[in-house]
Protein backbone atom coordinates (compact mmCIF):
# COMPACT_ATOMS: atom_id res chain seq x y z
CA UNK A 1 0.00 0.00 0.00
CA UNK A 2 1.21 3.51 -1.30
CA UNK A 3 1.83 6.01 1.64
CA UNK A 4 0.78 9.79 1.14
CA UNK A 5 4.51 11.29 0.88
CA UNK A 6 5.11 14.08 3.64
CA UNK A 7 4.95 17.82 2.10
CA UNK A 8 7.45 19.87 2.64
CA UNK A 9 6.59 23.06 5.26
CA UNK A 10 7.64 25.00 2.55
CA UNK A 11 7.47 29.18 3.73
CA UNK A 12 4.44 31.15 4.87
CA UNK A 13 2.95 33.28 2.57
CA UNK A 14 3.01 37.54 2.19
CA UNK A 15 0.76 39.22 4.30
CA UNK A 16 -2.25 40.29 2.52
CA UNK A 17 -1.88 43.61 1.01
CA UNK A 18 -4.35 46.61 0.93
CA UNK A 19 -7.25 45.87 3.35
CA UNK A 20 -7.76 42.39 2.29
CA UNK A 21 -10.99 42.26 2.77
CA UNK A 22 -13.81 41.42 0.09
CA UNK A 23 -17.49 42.41 0.72
CA UNK A 24 -19.67 39.03 -0.12
CA UNK A 25 -21.50 38.82 -3.28
CA UNK A 26 -24.93 36.61 -3.02
CA UNK A 27 -23.29 33.72 -3.60
CA UNK A 28 -21.18 33.65 -0.91
CA UNK A 29 -23.97 35.04 1.40
CA UNK A 30 -26.12 31.76 0.58
CA UNK A 31 -22.81 29.74 1.70
CA UNK A 32 -22.67 31.54 4.85
CA UNK A 33 -26.05 30.93 5.57
CA UNK A 34 -25.53 27.23 4.42
CA UNK A 35 -22.40 27.26 6.45
CA UNK A 36 -24.67 28.43 9.60
CA UNK A 37 -27.28 25.91 9.18
CA UNK A 38 -24.89 23.26 9.12
CA UNK A 39 -23.07 24.23 12.41
CA UNK A 40 -25.64 25.50 14.15
CA UNK A 41 -28.36 24.30 17.36
CA UNK A 42 -30.78 23.05 15.14
CA UNK A 43 -33.64 25.53 16.48
CA UNK A 44 -31.72 28.34 14.58
CA UNK A 45 -31.35 27.10 11.59
CA UNK A 46 -32.23 29.78 9.21
CA UNK A 47 -31.26 31.87 11.38
CA UNK A 48 -29.57 34.31 8.96
CA UNK A 49 -32.02 34.14 6.30
CA UNK A 50 -34.30 36.10 8.45
CA UNK A 51 -36.74 38.03 6.13
CA UNK A 52 -37.15 42.03 7.52
CA UNK A 53 -39.90 41.93 10.10
CA UNK A 54 -41.74 44.43 7.11
CA UNK A 55 -42.03 41.45 5.02
CA UNK A 56 -45.24 39.57 4.92
CA UNK A 57 -44.76 37.38 2.15
CA UNK A 58 -41.84 35.50 3.13
CA UNK A 59 -41.72 32.20 4.95
CA UNK A 60 -39.06 32.09 6.54
CA UNK A 61 -38.75 30.93 10.14
CA UNK A 62 -37.18 33.86 11.56
CA UNK A 63 -37.80 37.87 10.95
CA UNK A 64 -35.47 40.34 12.35
CA UNK A 65 -36.61 43.99 14.10
CA UNK A 66 -34.07 46.96 12.62
CA UNK A 67 -35.58 49.22 14.89
CA UNK A 68 -35.43 46.84 18.29
CA UNK A 69 -32.49 44.95 16.81
CA UNK A 70 -33.78 41.86 17.79
CA UNK A 71 -34.52 38.12 15.93
CA UNK A 72 -38.65 37.14 16.07
CA UNK A 73 -39.59 33.76 15.88
CA UNK A 74 -41.95 33.78 13.04
CA UNK A 75 -44.30 31.11 14.21
CA UNK A 76 -44.73 32.56 17.77
CA UNK A 77 -43.54 35.92 17.77
CA UNK A 78 -40.96 34.73 20.43
CA UNK A 79 -38.47 37.71 20.74
CA UNK A 80 -34.90 36.24 20.82
CA UNK A 81 -32.74 37.45 23.15
CA UNK A 82 -29.52 38.52 22.20
CA UNK A 83 -27.73 36.25 25.30
CA UNK A 84 -29.45 33.24 23.07
CA UNK A 85 -27.45 34.42 20.18
CA UNK A 86 -24.51 34.45 21.54
CA UNK A 87 -24.73 30.87 22.88
CA UNK A 88 -25.56 29.87 19.38
CA UNK A 89 -22.48 31.58 17.97
CA UNK A 90 -20.57 29.64 20.65
CA UNK A 91 -21.75 26.71 19.41
CA UNK A 92 -21.30 27.12 16.24
CA UNK A 93 -18.46 27.60 16.44
CA UNK A 94 -17.48 24.68 18.65
CA UNK A 95 -18.78 22.37 15.97
CA UNK A 96 -16.80 24.39 13.35
CA UNK A 97 -13.89 23.36 15.61
CA UNK A 98 -14.63 20.16 16.07
CA UNK A 99 -17.39 19.26 13.89
CA UNK A 100 -19.35 17.74 16.99
CA UNK B 1 -13.29 21.81 6.61
CA UNK B 2 -12.95 21.92 10.70
CA UNK B 3 -10.04 23.84 11.96
CA UNK B 4 -8.84 20.19 14.10
CA UNK B 5 -8.99 19.21 10.21
CA UNK B 6 -6.22 22.08 9.40
CA UNK B 7 -3.97 21.42 12.15
CA UNK B 8 -3.92 17.52 11.59
CA UNK B 9 -3.20 18.47 7.69
CA UNK B 10 -0.67 20.55 8.75
CA UNK B 11 1.18 18.48 11.64
CA UNK B 12 0.67 15.47 9.36
CA UNK B 13 2.31 16.34 6.05
CA UNK B 14 -0.82 16.99 4.58
CA UNK B 15 -0.38 20.66 3.89
CA UNK B 16 2.37 22.96 3.65
CA UNK B 17 2.74 26.20 5.75
CA UNK B 18 1.55 28.43 2.75
CA UNK B 19 -2.16 25.95 2.35
CA UNK B 20 -2.60 26.27 5.64
CA UNK B 21 -2.31 29.64 6.43
CA UNK B 22 -4.36 29.89 3.20
CA UNK B 23 -7.07 27.66 4.86
CA UNK B 24 -6.47 29.45 8.41
CA UNK B 25 -7.15 33.11 6.71
CA UNK B 26 -10.53 31.33 4.51
CA UNK B 27 -11.57 29.63 7.80
CA UNK B 28 -11.36 33.12 9.95
CA UNK B 29 -13.00 35.31 7.45
CA UNK B 30 -15.96 32.90 7.39
CA UNK B 31 -16.04 32.91 11.20
CA UNK B 32 -16.27 36.86 10.79
CA UNK B 33 -18.54 37.18 8.24
CA UNK B 34 -20.86 34.93 10.07
CA UNK B 35 -20.73 37.36 12.89
CA UNK B 36 -20.96 40.43 11.05
CA UNK B 37 -24.07 39.29 9.57
CA UNK B 38 -25.70 37.93 12.87
CA UNK B 39 -25.58 41.21 13.98
CA UNK B 40 -26.59 42.79 11.12
CA UNK B 41 -29.67 40.62 10.85
CA UNK B 42 -28.81 38.29 8.55
CA UNK B 43 -28.03 37.96 4.89
CA UNK B 44 -31.34 39.67 3.33
CA UNK B 45 -30.71 42.76 6.03
CA UNK B 46 -28.78 46.08 4.58
CA UNK B 47 -25.65 45.19 6.23
CA UNK B 48 -23.56 48.51 5.57
CA UNK B 49 -20.43 49.43 3.77
CA UNK B 50 -19.23 50.58 7.00
CA UNK B 51 -20.44 47.06 9.15
CA UNK B 52 -18.20 45.61 6.12
CA UNK B 53 -15.05 47.97 6.91
CA UNK B 54 -15.23 47.39 10.40
CA UNK B 55 -15.24 43.90 10.10
CA UNK B 56 -12.34 43.89 8.00
CA UNK B 57 -10.50 45.66 10.27
CA UNK B 58 -10.57 43.60 12.97
CA UNK B 59 -10.28 40.50 10.34
CA UNK B 60 -6.89 42.26 9.39
CA UNK B 61 -5.35 42.25 12.68
CA UNK B 62 -6.39 38.96 13.11
CA UNK B 63 -4.19 38.02 9.67
CA UNK B 64 -1.55 40.18 10.93
CA UNK B 65 -1.34 37.64 14.43
CA UNK B 66 -2.21 34.84 12.13
CA UNK B 67 1.13 35.50 9.65
CA UNK B 68 3.18 35.88 13.17
CA UNK B 69 2.08 32.58 14.34
CA UNK B 70 3.16 30.89 10.75
CA UNK B 71 6.39 32.68 10.85
CA UNK B 72 6.98 31.37 14.67
CA UNK B 73 6.26 27.96 13.15
CA UNK B 74 8.45 28.40 10.23
CA UNK B 75 11.16 29.67 12.50
CA UNK B 76 10.79 26.52 15.34
CA UNK B 77 8.71 23.35 13.44
CA UNK B 78 9.28 21.21 16.06
CA UNK B 79 7.73 23.11 18.66
CA UNK B 80 4.76 23.30 16.54
CA UNK B 81 3.89 19.90 15.08
CA UNK B 82 3.81 17.88 17.43
CA UNK B 83 1.36 17.71 20.55
CA UNK B 84 -1.54 20.12 21.31
CA UNK B 85 0.75 23.57 21.26
CA UNK B 86 -0.63 24.42 17.80
CA UNK B 87 -4.42 23.45 17.74
CA UNK B 88 -4.60 25.17 20.71
CA UNK B 89 -3.24 28.24 19.62
CA UNK B 90 -5.15 28.23 16.24
CA UNK B 91 -8.32 27.85 19.00
CA UNK B 92 -7.52 31.52 19.73
CA UNK B 93 -8.17 32.87 16.59
CA UNK B 94 -11.38 31.04 16.14
CA UNK B 95 -12.39 32.31 19.78
CA UNK B 96 -11.64 36.16 18.47
CA UNK B 97 -15.05 35.90 16.19
CA UNK B 98 -16.90 35.56 19.11
CA UNK B 99 -15.44 39.00 21.10
CA UNK B 100 -15.51 40.61 17.42
CA UNK B 101 -19.84 39.62 17.42
CA UNK B 102 -19.68 41.27 20.52
CA UNK B 103 -17.61 44.25 19.75
CA UNK B 104 -20.24 44.65 16.29
CA UNK B 105 -23.22 44.59 18.48
CA UNK B 106 -21.95 47.36 20.74
CA UNK B 107 -21.20 49.31 17.99
CA UNK B 108 -24.71 48.64 16.42
CA UNK B 109 -26.75 49.37 19.58
CA UNK B 110 -24.54 52.85 20.22
CA UNK B 111 -25.67 53.94 16.47
CA UNK B 112 -29.36 52.74 16.90
CA UNK B 113 -29.70 54.51 20.38
CA UNK B 114 -29.52 52.71 22.57
CA UNK B 115 -27.87 53.66 26.08
CA UNK B 116 -27.02 51.16 28.68
CA UNK B 117 -25.14 47.91 28.73
CA UNK B 118 -25.05 45.27 31.08
CA UNK B 119 -22.20 42.07 31.40
CA UNK B 120 -23.93 38.83 31.45
CA UNK B 121 -21.86 35.94 32.49
CA UNK B 122 -21.43 32.95 30.11
CA UNK B 123 -21.87 29.51 30.86
CA UNK B 124 -18.10 29.47 31.48
CA UNK B 125 -15.29 29.89 34.48
CA UNK B 126 -15.12 33.36 35.42
CA UNK B 127 -12.61 35.36 35.04
CA UNK B 128 -12.28 38.51 38.18
CA UNK B 129 -12.44 40.89 35.11
CA UNK B 130 -15.91 39.57 33.89
CA UNK B 131 -17.23 39.28 37.35
CA UNK B 132 -16.06 42.99 38.45
CA UNK B 133 -18.11 44.39 35.38
CA UNK B 134 -21.11 42.05 35.78
CA UNK B 135 -21.05 43.72 39.25
CA UNK B 136 -21.56 47.05 38.09
CA UNK B 137 -25.05 46.62 36.52
CA UNK B 138 -26.63 48.97 33.98
CA UNK B 139 -23.73 51.50 32.73
CA UNK B 140 -23.57 53.78 30.00
CA UNK B 141 -22.90 51.98 27.14
CA UNK B 142 -19.12 52.00 26.14
CA UNK B 143 -17.89 52.77 29.61
CA UNK B 144 -17.35 48.28 30.83
CA UNK B 145 -14.54 47.35 29.58
CA UNK B 146 -15.30 45.33 26.31
CA UNK B 147 -15.37 41.62 26.07
CA UNK B 148 -12.23 39.97 24.73
CA UNK B 149 -10.03 42.84 26.50
CA UNK B 150 -10.80 41.16 30.23
CA UNK B 151 -8.34 38.52 31.93
CA UNK B 152 -9.99 35.89 29.67
CA UNK B 153 -9.29 37.74 26.40
CA UNK B 154 -10.79 35.95 23.19
CA UNK B 155 -11.85 33.08 26.11
CA UNK B 156 -14.77 34.92 27.30
CA UNK B 157 -17.98 33.90 26.59
CA UNK B 158 -19.91 36.38 28.29
CA UNK B 159 -22.43 38.49 26.57
CA UNK B 160 -23.79 42.31 26.94
CA UNK B 161 -27.35 43.55 27.08
CA UNK B 162 -28.45 46.64 26.28
CA UNK B 163 -31.54 48.83 26.86
CA UNK B 164 -32.65 52.09 25.86
CA UNK B 165 -34.57 54.74 27.67
CA UNK B 166 -38.78 54.98 26.27
CA UNK B 167 -39.13 58.32 27.35
CA UNK B 168 -42.56 57.16 29.76
CA UNK B 169 -39.80 56.28 32.49
CA UNK B 170 -39.45 52.55 30.94
CA UNK B 171 -36.76 51.15 28.74
CA UNK B 172 -36.89 49.05 25.44
CA UNK B 173 -34.53 46.09 25.50
CA UNK B 174 -32.28 44.73 22.87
Amino acid sequence: MATQRRKPLGTPLRPIGGDGVRIPDKQRLAELSALWDANCPPQYRGLMDAAPVSDKVSQSRFVYDNTRLCYIVRKTGRKIPQVEINRAFAVFQRKRKLGR
Amino acid sequence: MTLIYIANQLQGGGFTLSEWQSEMREYLRSEYESAVILSAGGVRSDVTQSDWGYMGSLLKKQYQYLDSFASDIANNPAAWLNGNALFNRMQLYSDSAYTALENMLARKMAQNGFTEEKNMLGTADHCNGCLAQTAKGWSPIGSLVPIGQRDCIVKCKCAMKYRKPTGNGGYAYA
